[in-house]
């Protein structure tokens, strides 16, 4: 009989099926945390990670695909996990203790000079460290950098001049896109790009569509597709320096919001309409840009597929878009004049 | 000429015109909010600036006497940094340790001319200088880590040049 019991033991072990009878009649607690498993912090830990929603919890499916290949030439995909952070943690400290040398200058240095800093300078200047990236997250900066380089063009949109120009959210954004209609340097390196050739749609793989659409331009179609790379925030700008859910005083507040950062638009204008299947929230795999059959135009094919099978060498589950015959085609980062963008602040009341 | 009397925050003094100190809107308002005579023999305190400065502010404040009082700053116009003077180019050939710390003082003493000199010289030393050039420049410690300087990098993206 004892034995019986043990083997019911180790079935509930190997199973992980337990009933809620098992547990009505059992006389020992099962589910207290072993004293093995160390200090209470560790437990709290735990706890923690439980009770976090599913979107929280680190993904099982974190990693990379890796083809791997056996001896008798079969492939297989094995998912390779991404370094665990403790090693990565590691790495940037290893990296601290190189940088560690040099002096911290008092945020106010970095304030007066963020008022002689030219536009095109700004990565730099905000990537010296943390303190210069401060003064970059800041309402004053960007208003400041406003007024120093405002001029009346008349292509500047509504949304971008000076008397629209008063709240917090998205200041940044549109200080930015404003600098794209009106600083001679950047409109130089729009009409400069638009006179070279066109950057190749390539750069666009394993991004996300996020959306698509299409519309009548005179006698041709534009097909929208705005890409999305998916980026993790590490630095925190202005309120989210606390852990807690932001109220929505503080949202408006937020400077660096921009509801386009990390996505791109593909612009293709066709000759003709074409039916394009659903392609949402698949990740595009592959793109190939060849002249098409009249030789007159090209033909661009489209191949979306899963987050997964976009580090396969090759799939069948892909969905391919195949645009010919296409008149031109156009990559515009967010900040581009042209890039189509909604100028309100409506998402923020949409239920999450 | 009257003279006035300075102190360093490390205690050294020095004997100044009261014409050139008054290009100081920090001295110029203390003396005028505590209504002090020209003739007393009263020692201003400036803890903020230490006498290896407060010698280049006093020697920058002594050639400048003369000039007219600068315009005041239009914040809706684009700050132009070529137009440094020679000798001022000169008189700022110093380390960059002391060039930010002038810029402090000359914030603290509230000098307009020479706060806007020496933030124009260290504005065209960063000019097109990678962060990392820049940091070996003024010996400015690097307190991010490489995951968060690669995500500034690509959040300022708008601004480079492809």
């Amino acid at each position: 009989m004892p034995n019986r019991k043990s083997g019911k033991h180790r079935s509930l072990k190997t199973f992980g099926d337990i009933t809620l009878n098992d547990f009505a009649n059992s006389s020992v607690c099962k589910n207290r945390p072993k004293k093995s498993s160390g200090s209470v912090t560790k437990v709290l830990k735990q706890f923690q990670e439980e009770e976090k929603s599913w979107d929280e919890k680190p993904d099982d499916f974190d990693g990379e695909f890796v083809i791997e290949e056996d001896e008798e030439g079969n492939i297989t995909y094995v998912l390779r996990k991404l370094e665990p952070r403790r090693r990565r943690k590691t790495v940037s400290s290893s990296e601290d203790v190189k940088e560690v040398s040099g002096r911290d200058y008092p945020i106010d240095i970095w304030f007066l000079l963020s008022e002689y800093i030219r536009p095109e300078d700004i990565g730099h200047f905000a990537s010296i460290c943390k303190t210069s990236f401060e003064v970059v997250c800041t309402a004053k900066f960007w208003f400041g950098l406003y007024k120093r380089y405002y001029i009346s063009v008349p292509t500047l949109p509504e949304e971008l001049q000076p008397e629209c120009l008063v709240r917090k959210y998205g200041l940044r954004t549109c200080v930015i896109r404003a600098l794209y209609h009106m600083y001679p340097p950047f409109v130089n390196r729009i009409k400069s790009r638009a006179l070279t050739e066109e950057q190749h749609p390539d750069l666009l793989k394993r991004r996300l569509c996020d959306c698509l659409w299409h519309q009548k331009h005179k006698e041709h179609w534009r097909f929208y597709f705005k890409m999305r790379e998916k980026r993790e925030n590490i630095l925190n700008h202005s309120y989210q320096t606390d852990k807690k859910k932001p109220d929505l005083l503080e949202i408006l507040d937020d400077v660096s919001a921009n509801a386009e950062e990390n996505c791109c638009i593909l612009q293709v204008t066709c000759k003709d309409f074409i039916a394009i299947p659903p392609v949402l929230g698949q990740v595009l795999i592959s793109v190939s840009v060849t002249l098409s059959s009249g030789l007159r135009y090209n033909r661009l094919q489209l191949d979306f597929g899963s987050a997964i099978s976009a580090y396969r060498k090759s799939d069948s589950n892909c969905t391919s878009i195949i645009l010919e015959p296409v008149v031109n085609y156009k990559i515009l980062e967010w900040w581009h004049p042209q890039y189509p963008y909604r100028h309100n602040i409506q998402n923020l009341f949409d239920p999450d | 000429m009257p003279n006035i009397k300075l102190q360093s925050s490390d205690g050294e003094t020095f004997e100044v015109d009261v014409e050139i100190a008054k290009c100081s809107v920090t001295i110029k308002t203390m003396l005028e909010d505590l209504g002090m005579d020209d003739e007393e023999e009263e020692v201003v305190p400036l803890p903020n600036v230490n006498s290896a400065i407060l010698r280049k502010v006093i020697h920058w404040a002594t050639y400048h006497k003369d000039d007219p009082p600068p315009p005041e700053d239009d914040e809706n116009k684009e700050k132009r940094t070529d137009d440094i003077s020679s000798w001022d180019a000169d008189f700022l050939k110093v380390d960059q340790g002391t060039l930010f710390e002038l810029i402090l003082a000359a914030n603290y003493l509230d000098i307009k001319g020479l706060l806007d000199v020496t933030c124009k010289t260290v504005a065209n030393m960063i000019k097109g200088k990678a962060p990392e050039e820049i940091r070996k420049t003024f010996n400015i410690k690097n307190d991010f880590t490489a995951s968060e300087e690669e995500q500034v990098r690509k959040e300022n993206e708008w601004c480079e040049e492809k």
